[in-house]
């Protein structure tokens, strides 16, 4: 062997130790990439694939359902109570203005007892008004509690508002109710008030205390429906959001 | 037979037709009231001027004042009503005293006092610091006496009797409280004077005409009430024809 091949032979061996160290170090630097690919064969085998599919359809899937049947539910419940005091406070409305009709009924019989001549009006007439009255008094009494037990239905922060409203109103309409009764002399002849000689004087301040009784029930009547109306509005608002 | 079924038949649709009309020409009860006019003189008118200037001083406590605080426009968009409007310190003390009318120095410095129940409206024509310059209406503008002489009517009343005042008020008291529209009940609403810019309006008629009080018109004297044009009535409120609330149908979108 000459010089020139054992040179030829060492820098061949030289030339693929020079490569094997170059792969090594290649490896050493892309550790994760072995161990990734481990990962994506086993995703890409046949088993991998099963229990993947099997944890979609049995976990995932039936979680994400159960998740939404909840939401609409709540949905659905929140709607059915919505819809439901809206309904009771558009009925608590209704109450509400039928106590307010009593009072134009109560107003009525004071004016026709006013506009009735003393001596038009015989004995069997006045007790007939006397009887009128003590039974819009009744029906006045229970209209009072049909409604004062519907304001329950109103959202919790307005109740006491319209309590102290409907409080208000209360003091005028027993006013006027007084007040036609003092007509008929239920509480005993013309006992609120001073009796002058003149009829006429009587007559136009028995008028005058009607009237001022009625429009302080109305200035009263309207404030407490201004209120109820105000929460009809925003409950409906909030209903508007389901649609 | 055949011909006298058709012509009862047409009878009987004309009595209906003419029943269905009949209501129709005939005025509307409202079901509450006849609609008599609002005044202190409902029964019998005043028998001498000092039952006129007794109802004048208590009509001046039974105003109704409205004021847009916001909107110096006052287009009416979001309109403050003080019932029974008083004008007092903010923080009234026991021994405070309430006022219904209007104190202030006209333009030639004399001191005018205009009570509530003689006043119109009126516009903040402009603020200084302390003071406020208004521009009253003053209505109507007739003694108890003239009224009792001349009855006029309400159209005459109306049309008349107004003259313009420019006041300066001041929107603080003597012993520097601020001065406040007040209405009338514990938890009446309030309007301190110094929050009103240039260009409120603030007016006295501006209430529904059948939601007032019959002694706020002491001026209401049976020539001015008898007339058929005076609009202030006594109706029930109930019975004023106002449909409640439409319903309203609520409904989820996927149902």
């Amino acid at each position: 062997m000459d010089s020139e091949q054992i040179r030829d032979e060492v820098l061949a061996r030289l030339e693929i130790e020079r490569e094997v160290r170059e792969q090594l170090a290649r490896q050493q630097c892309e550790p994760s990439v072995q161990s990734g690919t481990g990962i994506r064969a086993w995703l890409d085998s046949k088993f991998g694939l099963l229990l993947i599919g099997a944890v979609i359809s049995g976990v995932l899937v039936p979680t994400f359902q159960f998740t939404q049947e909840e939401i609409r539910w709540h949905r659905q419940n929140r709607y059915n109570n919505l819809e439901r005091q809206l309904g009771s406070m558009r009925e608590s409305l209704k109450q509400f203005i039928a106590v307010q009709a009593l009072s134009a009924e109560l107003y009525d019989l004071g004016l026709v007892v006013l506009d009735t001549p003393a001596a038009a009006a015989d004995q069997p007439q006045r007790e007939q008004w006397r009887k009128d009255l003590r039974a819009l008094q009744a029906r006045r009494v229970q209209q009072n509690a049909v409604f004062a037990a519907t304001v329950f239905y109103f959202p919790v922060a307005a109740q006491q508002p319209i309590r102290t409203a409907w409080n208000d109103l209360m003091r005028p309409a027993q006013q006027l109710q007084a007040c036609v009764g003092e007509l008929l002399g239920e509480n005993g002849p013309l006992s609120g008030a001073k009796k002058s000689a003149d009829p006429a004087v009587d007559a136009n301040e028995f008028a005058v205390r009607l009237d001022s009784s009625l429009a302080e029930v109305n200035q009263a009547y309207e404030h407490v429906l201004s209120m109820l109306r105000q929460q009809l509005i925003e409950v409906e608002h909030e209903s508007g959001k389901f649609q | 037979m055949k011909a006298g079924n058709s012509s009862k038949a047409a009878l009987a649709l004309g009595v209906s037709i003419l029943l269905c009309l009949v209501p129709g020409s005939v005025p509307a009860d409202v079901g509450g009231g006849k609609g008599y006019p609002a005044t202190p003189w409902r029964m019998a008118g005043p028998r001498n001027v000092q039952e006129i200037e007794k109802a004048k001083a208590v009509a001046a406590q039974y105003q109704t004042l409205s004021m847009s605080p916001d909107t110096a426009s006052g287009d009416g968009s979001d309109v403050l009503r003080l019932r029974r409007v008083s004008l007092r310190v903010e923080q009234p003390r026991a021994d405070d005293g309430v006022g219904y009318a209007l104190v202030g120095k006209s333009a030639s410095g004399e001191t005018v006092t205009l009570s509530f129940s003689e006043i119109e409206s009126f516009v903040v024509t402009s603020r200084k610091a302390a003071t406020l310059i208004l521009s009253v209406t003053v209505w109507p503008d007739i003694s108890p006496q003239q009224l009792l002489d001349r009855q006029p009517t309400y159209q005459q009343l109306s049309a008349g009797y107004r003259r313009t005042v420019a006041l300066e008020v001041s929107t603080r008291s003597a012993d520097g409280r601020p001065l406040v529209f007040a209405e009338k009940g514990e938890f009446g609403a309030t309007l301190p004077l110094e929050k009103l810019a240039a260009g409120t309006p603030g007016n006295f008629y501006e209430e529904h005409p059948h939601m007032t009080h019959p002694l706020r018109f002491w001026w209401a004297i049976p020539s001015v009430s008898n007339d058929p044009e005076y609009p202030y009535r006594m109706i029930p409120a109930a019975s004023r024809g106002e449909a409640p609330p439409a319903p309203v149908v609520v409904k989820l979108a996927d149902r």
